[in-house]
């Protein structure tokens, strides 16, 4: 995924890697049910990957392709 | 509701359904790896799935330490795979077993109270098949996530055989070593016994035969005298007995000094003044067509030798070049400062002390081994082999250390390097003078056991005006001084007597009685006893002694010796 944004968004994303273990407030906050769970949260309309993020097509369809704003994503 | 409204909601409708249905999907495909439920205060639960933590439990299965989590009592929740190999038995049967099953009684208890207090330490388990296993076993409590309420320990099991088998090994390996290091010193010790064996071979031929020399000069002298000689031939065949003797006291002093067994009495000397005092008695020994040449820095300082043996190493380097000029030559001593000269492990201020010649000198096989006692390139006879060597003791023994430089044809430089000394120096002794002692006539008692030796100090004795009482042992010393009736002023005793009571412990059992006459003890090899001598206050005379050093040393005992004047008063 990592790569994937460097790749695509490099110096326009933001992406932020959460231990669901650690932090399970978060996931209720965000209404996740499985991990791991990509969220992007902008641009809006804020959209989740659920699954195998190795898949890269999927991920990148996930993202609209949208390299303009920054957005975050959660596990 | 109009039309738009209503598109947008079906818009996020459908978009709930795609998550939901990814959702499904993913978990169904097995894309994911953990799930998250509500739990109780409203905190979410995360449930791991199995593919997740799958690396964990292979982690835990085969690491290299056995791996248990056991209640508090000992009983056995799970263990791992390296923890049933170290049993012996398979994992299904251990767990839900107590860990009981694999102590003895003793270990048990231990164990039980290092579970409750996390607790570490060295114990034996014993193994399905009955084998003794060494561990190290540690405990600690798992604290948090599901086993909040729960006491559950973990126990990590550290096999030490292997351990053990090292340094039972290095422990044997240690002992073997310390073996060969006992036979190797066994041997050591046996090499220089037997250099010491080679030594004495060597002695026999160089020494024996100067001492038979002297040996026949006094007993042909002797045999001449039993027939009466004219005045003057018995004067001549006296001197030449005197000095044969003389040698051979010579001879045994170096022998002692070689073996470093002599007395050093080491004190501040100015090298220059003191080889101008010996200009004579080079003069006489080294004759032929020598020059002797003295060069000395005018502010040399003090070195801290013995004197005597600074003159005899003096004598032993200047025969020794004369004999590397046997038709005659320069012999050049020097001393120069040498300040903060440095010769591992000497370091410091030194005089550099050097006996040049100008003669045949030396190839470089003969100066390597020129300081070995017993080595030497002169006829049979002539050398002793231990002149260098003297050298060389004394330098040691000084604190100094010694150099050679040769060049054949050309010459040879010796020179020795003394430390400075730093006390003020004190006036040489005067050679003894040769004053008769002026006769005491107090009555001496004589223990010797040699009658030979005893008849000649006896003699001596009356020649200095004393009379004597000769007794053959410590025993019958005491017995005759129980019996005097205090005409004894003095006691004049041998150190080395047979029949169980040496000079001193006569002497010991004298002063027990309750006899405090003064004593002198003559010994052949003071050093031996000089300590104890001393610590008992008694004066020591060293063999062999002329008739005036006897004479004194007597007379200088009763000056200091409140005896002196009563058993003066008795003759």
């Amino acid at each position: 995924l990592r790569r994937v944004c460097e790749e695509r968004l490099k110096g326009q994303y933001d992406l932020e890697v959460v231990d669901i273990y650690q932090r399970p407030e978060l996931a209720k906050e965000h209404q996740i049910i499985a991990a791991p769970t990509l969220v992007k949260m902008l641009p809006l309309p804020l959209r989740k990957i659920i699954g195998d993020l190795a898949d890269e097509e999927r991920v990148l369809a996930g993202l609209d392709l949208a390299p303009k704003n920054s957005f975050c994503v959660k596990k | 509701m109009n039309g738009t409204e209503l598109q947008m909601e079906v818009s996020a409708l459908r978009e709930r359904l795609r998550e939901a249905e990814e959702t499904l999907s993913a978990i169904r495909n097995g894309d994911v790896d953990a799930v998250v439920v509500s739990g109780s205060d409203n905190i979410p639960r995360v449930y791991t799935l199995e593919t997740a933590d799958e690396s964990y439990r292979l982690l835990v299965q085969e690491m290299q330490e056995g791996a248990l989590t056991l209640t508090r009592a000992g009983d056995i929740l799970y263990c791992n795979q390296r923890f049933a190999r170290l049993i012996g038995g398979g994992s299904a049967g251990i767990m839900g077993g107590s860990l009981r099953r694999f102590l003895d009684e003793r270990h048990w208890q231990r164990v039980a109270d290092m579970i409750g207090a996390e607790d570490k330490g060295e114990i034996e388990l014993t193994g399905l098949p009955g084998n003794v296993i060494p561990v190290h076993i540690s405990f600690s409590a798992l604290r948090g996530g599901n086993l909040a309420d729960v006491e559950v320990y973990c126990c990590i099991v550290t096999d030490l055989t292997e351990q053990r088998r090292t340094s039972d090994q290095l422990r044997a390996a240690h002992e073997a070593l310390l073996l060969q290091v006992a036979e190797r010193e066994r041997t050591e010790r046996l090499l220089r016994q037997s250099q010491k064996m080679e030594a004495v071979g060597q002695l026999t031929g160089g020494i024996a035969h100067d001492f038979n020399n002297l040996l026949m000069v006094i007993t042909g002298g002797l045999s001449v005298l039993d027939r009466n000689p004219t005045p003057e031939r018995r004067r001549k065949l006296q001197d030449a007995m005197r000095q044969a003797a003389q040698r051979g006291a010579a001879l045994t002093r170096k022998l002692l000094a070689f073996s470093r067994q002599k007395e050093l009495h080491a004190k501040p000397i100015i090298i220059a003044r003191h080889v101008e005092s010996m200009r004579e008695l080079l003069d006489g020994s080294l004759g032929g067509d020598l020059t002797v040449k003295t060069e000395f820095e005018p502010e040399a300082w003090a070195v801290h030798v013995d004197e005597g043996e600074l003159e005899t190493a003096l004598l032993n380097l200047c025969v020794n070049a004369r004999d590397a000029m046997p038709n005659g030559g320069t012999i050049t001593i020097t001393a120069r400062n040498r300040p903060g000269f440095v010769e591992y492990p000497l370091q410091g201020d030194f005089v550099e002390l050097s006996v040049i010649d100008t003669g045949e000198g030396m190839d470089s096989e003969t100066v390597s081994r020129c300081l070995e006692p017993f080595y030497t390139t002169k006829d049979v006879g002539k050398g002793s082999g231990l002149g260098l060597a003297q050298v060389y003791g004394f330098v040691q023994a000084s604190g100094g250390t010694i150099q050679v430089e040769s060049k054949v044809r050309e010459g040879t430089k010796v020179s020795l390097f003394l430390p400075r000394s730093h006390s003020a120096v004190t006036a040489s002794k005067e050679s003894s003078p040769q004053v008769q002692v002026a006769p005491p006539r107090c009555r001496v008692l004589l223990v010797e056991d040699d009658a030979a030796v005893a008849t000649l100090t006896a003699e001596m004795l009356r020649e200095l005006g004393y009379q004597v009482l000769h007794v053959g042992s410590g025993q019958e010393g005491l017995n005759a001084l129980a019996a005097d009736q205090g005409s004894i002023g003095l006691i004049l005793s041998d150190v080395m007597m047979p029949g169980g009571m040496d000079g001193l412990s006569f002497v010991r059992e004298l002063r027990n009685d309750g006899v405090q006459l003064p004593v002198v003890l003559v010994s052949g090899y003071a050093e031996s006893v000089r300590s104890d001598a001393e610590s008992a206050r008694i004066v020591l005379l060293a063999k062999p002694y002329r008739l005036d050093e006897l004479g004194q040393t007597l007379a200088g005992v009763l000056k200091r010796s409140g005896a002196g004047p009563r058993a003066m008063s008795v003759s």
